[in-house]
């Protein structure tokens, strides 16, 4: 009998979380949950509960898509053949490489004729994207909302006018010089921000972000060796979180315009 | 909705919140940003089987974000994932006791930046507490909870997928069930503490 009672009170909020009570039943239940701390408990577990529910429902629909998308996923990856258990493959594409060397050096002399830094600029550059969830508004810094905006000109004038600056502000302000094409400026605060991680004594902010910004900002001011020094630092650690973006190609590309200069 | 080829993040947001495209959504999130995402958590002291269970749970947690309004169209769905992905990874990373130096700096810089994203995550947890009671309470439980508060199913459309005699079985059935799981969620200080910390903070 008690159970019974207390599933018509759980029924009664049940339905009143979907909305299906009328004005005076929902009204009259709105006046005892105000009053009654055990059913305001009972109807914020009931809610919770309900939605933990859901949250299950749609982990488990995750799950079973997710063992699908994987195996998609791991299968891409083994497309990149391991050269050591395809030698006979090799061998034959050397042979036909040898027939197309000059098609090759025809590529090269041209990639040669026409590479320049601007174009590797322009193939490299990625617009550094905030990793923030809120909009202009409470926790977010001036510059934070400035950058997101695009306003790149105005947070280089509030960071000129900020007494205290912190890593997050130079980073930021570095990335609106290079939007701002002021690469000069860019490379000063990189490499402001590359002293502080190089001190024992501070925590390590944007180091990986710093160094490909900062390799990109080289190229565009002409400073080939120093842009060639990052490329390589960042192709030979395969956890950089740049490191998928630079190839061996880049790299040399750096190397015919070292040797232009 | 044609959901295909490169989609918008107002489709895709359109996707989630339609409820009728969720897995294609999922799908595209899994073709275009899992390598990204993977490679938070590889260059940071996990492995791949790390990065799987971190995605799935930013998956469930930005489509419940979505569809509660929480997720505000002023970041891109990449960096909204790339933020929640981060958040959960050094959660899990500290519940592991191995918060070095770069988790510490991480820490330190999210709570002022990611506020949402950190309250919702802690009303997650109290979600991830309450599920594994659910669980306790048996398939039967589970499967009729499901079809109520997941599918949206009526009263009719379950009973031709339960053997019970009616409506009236099936109902007495649901609220024993629930009950069940309120008195255990009740009886769960850990629980309570994290809902509270949740609700003050808004969810």
């Amino acid at each position: 009998m008690e159970d019974k009672n207390n599933y018509k009170e759980l029924e009664l909020l049940d339905k009143y979380l979907d909305g299906e009570l009328d004005s005076s039943e929902a009204s009259a239940l709105e006046r005892r949950i105000s009053e009654d701390e055990t059913l305001r408990n009972e109807l914020e577990i009931l809610q919770v509960s309900r939605d933990a529910i859901r949250t299950k429902a749609l982990k488990d629909r995750v799950k079973k898509l997710h063992q699908t998308l994987i195996t998609e996923i791991r299968d891409d990856e083994k497309k990149v053949i391991p050269i050591d258990r395809n030698k006979k493959f090799f061998r034959t594409a050397m042979s036909v490489a040898a027939s197309v060397i000059i098609v090759v050096a025809s590529f090269i002399a041209y990639q040669y004729a026409t590479v320049n830094a601007n174009k590797l600029y322009s193939q490299q550059f990625l617009s550094y994207e905030l990793p923030v969830a809120r909009s202009s508004g409470e926790g977010m810094t001036v510059i934070d909302s400035l950058y997101l905006s695009g306003n790149y000109a105005q947070v280089i004038e509030y960071f000129n006018s900020l007494g205290q600056k912190d890593i997050r502000d130079y980073f930021l302000t570095a990335m609106s010089c290079l939007h701002t094409e002021r690469f000069t400026e860019a490379i000063g605060l990189f490499q402001y921000i590359v002293e502080k991680n190089s001190s024992p004594a501070t925590e390590n902010y944007f180091e990986q972000e710093t160094d490909f910004y900062l390799s990109l900002a080289y190229l565009k001011t002409g400073e080939f060796t120093k842009c060639k020094e990052l490329f390589a630092k960042m192709k030979a650690n395969p956890k950089h979180l740049y490191h998928k973006n630079i190839t061996r190609k880049d790299i040399w590309m750096l190397e015919i315009l070292e040797k232009d200069k | 909705m044609q959901v295909s080829g490169k989609l918008t993040n107002e489709d895709l947001i359109l996707a989630i919140k339609s409820g009728n495209n969720i897995d294609e959504a999922i799908s595209f999130i899994y073709k275009n940003y899992y390598g990204l995402l993977e490679n938070i958590v590889i260059t940071n002291n996990g492995n791949k089987a790390d990065a799987e269970d971190v995605i799935q749970e930013v998956l469930v947690v930005f489509i419940e974000m979505v569809i509660k309004g929480k997720y505000r169209a002023e970041a891109s769905v990449r960096s909204f994932l790339y933020t929640l992905t981060r958040n959960l990874w050094i959660s899990e990373l500290r519940k592991r006791g191995s918060a070095n130096k770069r988790n510490t700096s991480y820490e330190d810089s999210r709570e002022v930046i990611e506020k949402d994203i950190s309250d919702y995550l802690v009303y997650h947890e109290s979600q991830k507490l309450i599920m594994t009671l659910f669980e306790k309470l048996g398939e039967k439980c589970n499967q009729i909870l499901t079809y109520f508060y997941y599918n949206n199913y009526s009263m009719k459309e379950i009973l031709e997928k339960v053997e019970y005699e009616n409506e009236q079985v099936l109902r007495n059935k649901k609220y024993k069930c629930l009950k069940g799981l309120i008195k255990m969620v009740n009886s769960s200080p850990a629980i309570k503490e994290n809902l509270k910390t949740a609700l003050q903070n808004g969810r």
